[in-house]
């Protein structure tokens, strides 16, 4: 961990669902402190929790208690539409299988979260454009998800998690659906970003390669998240 | 609070607790109108009890840890609820009906009505659901704030309605505005509701719509009768539609505000951006709007030139040849760029139809254009408006078969290496095409109804208001002798055109044949320009003169005529149009079939007076001009042994007119204003003095003026809209009655554009979650199927209103021929009325948008990890 104010600061984070009126607890008090730069790899068996805990962290879902503070602030406590807001400019989220929308083109689905922060069009067509070139995609810019390969598609989504140079990525699974050599050009990737922006990465991944890239290592088991020994 | 109670005895409980309220209710407003109003105020109350029930019900079904879904309905307890209910109504129902155990008065009334609401089992059981889910869906405070915003609601209105009494004086006017101000009051409220809460405030809106809409029901049910009889309509039917109809039009309002309020606000800040929005929504509905090349801009420009010029040619009298070319010059067109075997006839017949329209233009040129220059007001001869004809559709087939093909032809050719560009064409998708169709259908058919029906009202208008007076002043009692001082002082308001007094009276109308009808005979003064002037236009046959100079009558000394064959319908309208002269009684009349006179039976000198009939009863009565007939009048000054004994007296046909209203051709008689006091017993009196004015729209106000200056009563003043207070309402009601039954099929329109929109919402809610997750709000979620909605809306909108516009154009033109001998018309009446369209295009747009609301929320309360957990 850097030794810089914690970016996220995450207190007895529980989420539990309901199967036919019996509950069933996937996190069971999960405390965490990210701090900026931070670099940190989630591992676990199939149904631990991994994905749940990185909805949670990227609000994309809401917790039954506890707590997430981001720079101090409760995000839960925000209304709806200041978390959206809170999303688009301080998250980027990559997720196993790309989530590209297919009707539109990589630029189009690049530019999409600048587009929602009421940028201009010229803008984020341009600032979309700078980001897929760093990904090494000029000439994919005006090709739909469906005329791009699986490597190419993830590239895609990072670039569209990037684009607004958020805080906090976080990757669920990101070279999952894709081959080694496909997967490895990825993690150098996140790499070479890391380097480039000081970003902070939380990774969920059943990769042991990519998981032994980040300096900080965490399992979760029993929902809770514990240091990897 | 997690319901711990079996659902049976709940719902039992419930449903004698609403049988103790409703008794308790009944007693309490035993100040209700007896009779229809009563036992309706009983049954809409047992209607507000129901949802009250429900409501509770679903607020103690929700669950302690979050939210049942809204249609968490607690089925059991609901249905138990109604099961104890029916029976407790049937067996009240029957009790009352065999051994009578409520009064008649306004509590037995009302109890009645409960009892009745009771016994209908499927409308209690909807009605508590319908509470359930809204109180499944509420949150804290929603009772309060539903409350707040029907309170707000009733005191803006209230407020906008006594601004209205305190500033205007015209009685429909402050309505309007009152209306009016109910709706915007409506819109703010629902807006008001959304923002503060940062959502789409759909179960307090309801309560809002609710509460006010039984609160106006209450007031008119309640009230005096001045606000119901202004209406026209049985109180049952106004009651029943008051107990639903407010509710329902307040919650569209409140929903089009509050949806506006979650739409500009939802994302917590001032966000009235729709860009990127604009741009998913258009490609979620599959249409592509490529970019304009030089093609598409030429193709667009011809293809306006043939859209005028069709247009054009609905103002002409035969417009099928410019129809002809234009599907001629298409064809041609196609030829060229195809490059078919059939080329050179293409070509050949082009060119012969350019040639023949060079010749038109000159034919049209060389006879209208010196009339024209010279000013002359002579109708342009039927032969050159046919060349124009030629012309123009000529032009048509020169432009869009040769011009346009070869143009395009060469772009093609030179274009030819950006065929293979992968710019898509203009592509929509199916189901948008369906869902525009469906709106515009239902726009285009409502114009064209309602266009028809304001013919048929424009006519009928015009028929009432030609042969009848516009006002008439009259005397209570029978001793209107001072009629013509009358006369004098109703001339002296500016409005006023004409002023006639006349007498009016039943009689029969009898022949020699024993042909026998009833009449209504009206005296008038032959000498006064002003009465007669409508009936000389009326005139087919004889003269007005004949009246005072009755010895002119055609066989006044004669014996009587010998019955002849039905009248002939006058000429139709368009030979009249073709023809130069006006329609006057002149160009109506029809040749003379001599008559043989019987000069064997000469009268001794003696004339009999003259009658002016209609032709219906001309035709019933056998009779036409010079033909003597009986007026049998039951007045009488004399006794006899059975008592008054009926009048009798000889006339003389001196005219038959023809009005073009059967009920006034076949039941009105006109003599001379003395021969009618004389007849009627009436000397030295009239029936009343007849007005018309110059403003038919003034009536009332002029009205009013007339009867101030008389003092009022015994006075008794009344316009045409009085007169005839029941035809106009039939025709409004029936009006209302086809717009609401059109209205349908936008309804459907809407629900299919519900349905194509909640498909897209399922099948995208992946897509709709990874907007979420990249910063997308609920509100802006909403507003792209919103978008989707509106843009359905307008296009179709847009669409039906272009039809139906030109379809009411085209048979205001060509004109459609109708069964006379029915109708009583020729040509079925159009009247375009501009404000009738764009409130049909207006209901439209507000129907589809209402109709993305549902989807929309759907979409907009997804949670992200439920989309994206669809992979």
């Amino acid at each position: 961990m850097n030794n810089s104010r914690a970016l996220v600061e995450i207190h007895k984070l529980r989420k539990t669902y309901w199967m036919e009126d019996q509950p069933i607890e996937v996190l069971q008090g999960v405390d965490l402190e990210i701090c900026s730069g931070d670099r940190i790899s989630i591992i676990g068996p199939s149904g631990s929790g991994k994905s749940t805990f990185l909805h949670l962290l990227g609000t994309l879902d809401v917790p039954s208690s506890g707590q997430v503070l981001f720079n101090g602030n409760d995000v839960f406590a925000q209304s709806p539409g200041a978390l959206a807001a809170f999303r688009n400019r301080s998250i980027g989220f990559v997720f196993q299988f790309h989530h590209l929308l297919p009707e539109f083109t990589a630029l189009e689905n690049v530019a999409m979260p600048v587009l929602i922060q009421r940028r201009s069009a010229s803008e984020s067509h341009e600032r979309a454009v700078t980001v897929l070139e760093l990904m090494g995609l000029h000439h994919r810019l005006h090709h739909r998800p469906g005329e791009l390969s699986g490597g190419e598609q993830q590239r895609v989504a990072i670039a569209r998690a990037l684009v607004l140079e958020p805080k906090l990525l976080l990757a669920d699974e990101p070279t999952g659906n894709l081959d080694e050599s496909t997967a490895a050009g990825i993690h150098e990737l996140l790499d070479e970003t890391h380097e480039r922006t000081g970003l902070t990465i939380v990774l969920v991944t059943h990769n042991s390669v990519l998981a032994r890239r980040m300096p900080r290592r965490l399992q979760m088991l029993g929902g809770v998240l514990r240091p990897v020994t | 609070m997690r319901c711990l109670a079996p659902p049976f005895p709940l719902g039992a409980s419930f449903a004698l607790g609403i049988l103790v309220a409703q008794a308790w209710l009944a007693a309490m407003l035993d100040f209700v109108p007896r009779g229809v109003r009563a036992q309706g105020t009983g049954a809409a109350m047992s209607t507000a009890l129901f949802l009250l029930a429900g409501y509770t019900m679903g607020c103690l079904r929700r669950q302690g840890q979050g939210r049942t879904p809204p249609t968490g309905i607690p089925w059991r307890s609901v249905c138990a609820f109604s099961a104890v209910l029916t029976v407790m109504g049937l067996a009240g129902t029957w009790g009352n009906f065999n051994l009578p155990l409520f009064p008649a008065h306004a509590h037995g009334g009302m109890a009645r009505g409960m009892l009745a609401a009771n016994a209908v089992a499927l409308a209690p059981m909807f009605l508590t659901a319908v509470g359930a889910a809204l109180g499944a869906g509420a949150r804290k405070r929603t009772t309060v704030f539903g409350f707040i915003g029907a309170v707000t609601l009733l005191v803006i209105s209230f407020g906008i309605r006594e601004a209205a009494r305190y500033l205007l004086l015209d009685p429909n006017v402050i309505s309007l505005v009152a209306t009016g101000g109910l709706g915007v009051a409506a819109l703010l409220v629902g807006f008001v509701l959304s923002w503060a809460h940062k959502r789409l405030a759909f179960v307090e809106m309801a309560i809002t719509a609710l509460l006010v809409g039984y609160a106006i029901y209450l007031t008119v049910a309640m009230g005096p009768t001045s606000l119901v009889v202004s209406w026209s309509l049985p109180i049952e039917q106004i009651l029943l539609a008051l107990s639903f109809v407010p509710s329902i039009a307040l919650m569209a309002l409140l929903a089009v505000g509050g949806s506006l309020g979650f739409l500009l606000f939802g994302s917590g800040r001032w966000d009235p951006g729709f860009q990127y929005e604009l741009k998913v929504a258009t490609r979620y509905l599959q249409v592509n709007f490529p970019q304009p090349t030089r093609r598409t801009w030429v193709g667009l420009v011809h293809a306006g030139f043939v859209v005028g010029a069709v247009w054009t040619s609905l103002f002409l009298p035969e417009p099928q040849l410019v129809w002809w070319g234009t599907l001629l010059g298409v064809l041609v067109a196609w030829m060229i760029v195809r490059q078919t075997r059939w080329l050179r006839l293409a070509l050949g017949l082009q060119l012969a139809f350019f040639g023949s329209s060079l010749w038109g233009v000159a034919q049209y040129g060389a006879r209208v254009v010196p009339k024209l220059m010279s000013g002359s007001d002579t109708v342009v001869p039927a032969g050159a408006v046919g060349w124009t004809n030629v012309a123009l559709g000529g032009l048509v087939v020169l432009l869009y078969g040769g011009l346009w093909a070869i143009i395009t032809r060469r772009l093609m050719y030179r274009h030819i290496g950006l065929r293979t560009r992968t710019q898509k064409p203009l592509f929509v998708g199916v189901v948008t095409v369906i869902s525009v169709l469906g709106v515009a259908i239902g726009v285009m058919a409502l114009i064209v109804v309602l266009s028809v029906m304001s013919g048929f009202e424009a006519d009928l208008k015009s028929k009432i208001l030609g042969a009848h007076a516009h006002i008439i002043v009259e005397k209570y009692g029978d001793d209107f002798v001072e009629y013509e001082a009358v006369e004098r002082t109703v001339r002296t308001v500016p409005e006023v055109q004409t002023a006639a007094a006349f007498v009016l009276g039943d009689a029969m109308i009898t022949t020699d044949e024993g042909l026998i009808a009833g009449t209504l005979v009206k005296g008038i003064d032959p000498g006064s320009e002003d009465a007669v002037v409508e009936i000389r236009r009326n005139l087919l046959r004889g003269d007005v003169r004949y009246l005072e100079q009755p010895d002119q009558i055609p066989g006044a000394c004669s014996g009587v005529f010998k019955k002849l064959p039905k009248f002939k319908p006058p000429p139709t309208k368009i030979d009249t149009v073709l023809s130069s002269t006006s329609t006057s009684s002149s160009s109506a009349q029809l040749p003379d079939t001599p008559v043989p006179v019987d000069s064997s039976n000469r009268c001794s000198g003696r004339v009999l007076p003259g009658v002016l009939i209609g032709r219906e009863l001309a035709n019933q009565l056998g009779a036409r001009v010079g033909y003597v007939v009986k007026l049998i009048s039951p007045v009488s000054e004399e006794i006899g042994p059975m008592g008054p004994t009926p009048k009798l007296r000889r006339f003389r046909v001196a005219g038959v007119f023809f009005s073009g209203m059967y009920e006034y051709d076949a039941k009105h008689a006109y003599i001379s204003m003395g021969q009618a006091q004389k007849f009627f017993g009436k000397r030295g009196r009239a029936s009343g003095v007849e007005l018309k004015i110059s403003d038919i729209d003034l009536s009332a106000l002029v009205a009013s003026d007339i009867n101030r200056r008389l003092g009022g009563q015994p006075y008794h003043v009344r316009d045409w809209r009085d007169m005839h207070k029941e035809l106009f309402s039939a025709l409004l009601l029936e009006k209302i009655a086809m717009f609401v039954a059109l209205a349908m099929i936008i309804m459907v329109a809407s629900f299919l554009i519900v349905a194509t929109l909640v498909i897209i919402v399922l099948q995208r809610g992946r897509e709709i979650a990874i907007l979420k997750s990249v910063g997308a709000s609920d509100a802006s979620i909403m507003k792209i199927f919103v978008i989707q909605g509106v843009i359905v809306g307008l296009s179709g909108s847009l669409l039906g209103v272009g039809a139906g516009v030109a379809i009411c154009l085209l048979v205001e033109q060509v004109g459609l021929q109708l069964d006379n001998s029915v109708f009583y018309i020729e040509l079925l009446p159009v009247a375009l009325n501009w404000s009738e369209v764009g409130v049909i295009a207006v209901s439209a747009i507000i129907i589809t948008y209402l109709a993305t609301i549902y989807p929309a929320m759907t979409a907009a309360v997804l949670k992200p990890v439920e989309g994206l957990r669809e992979e």
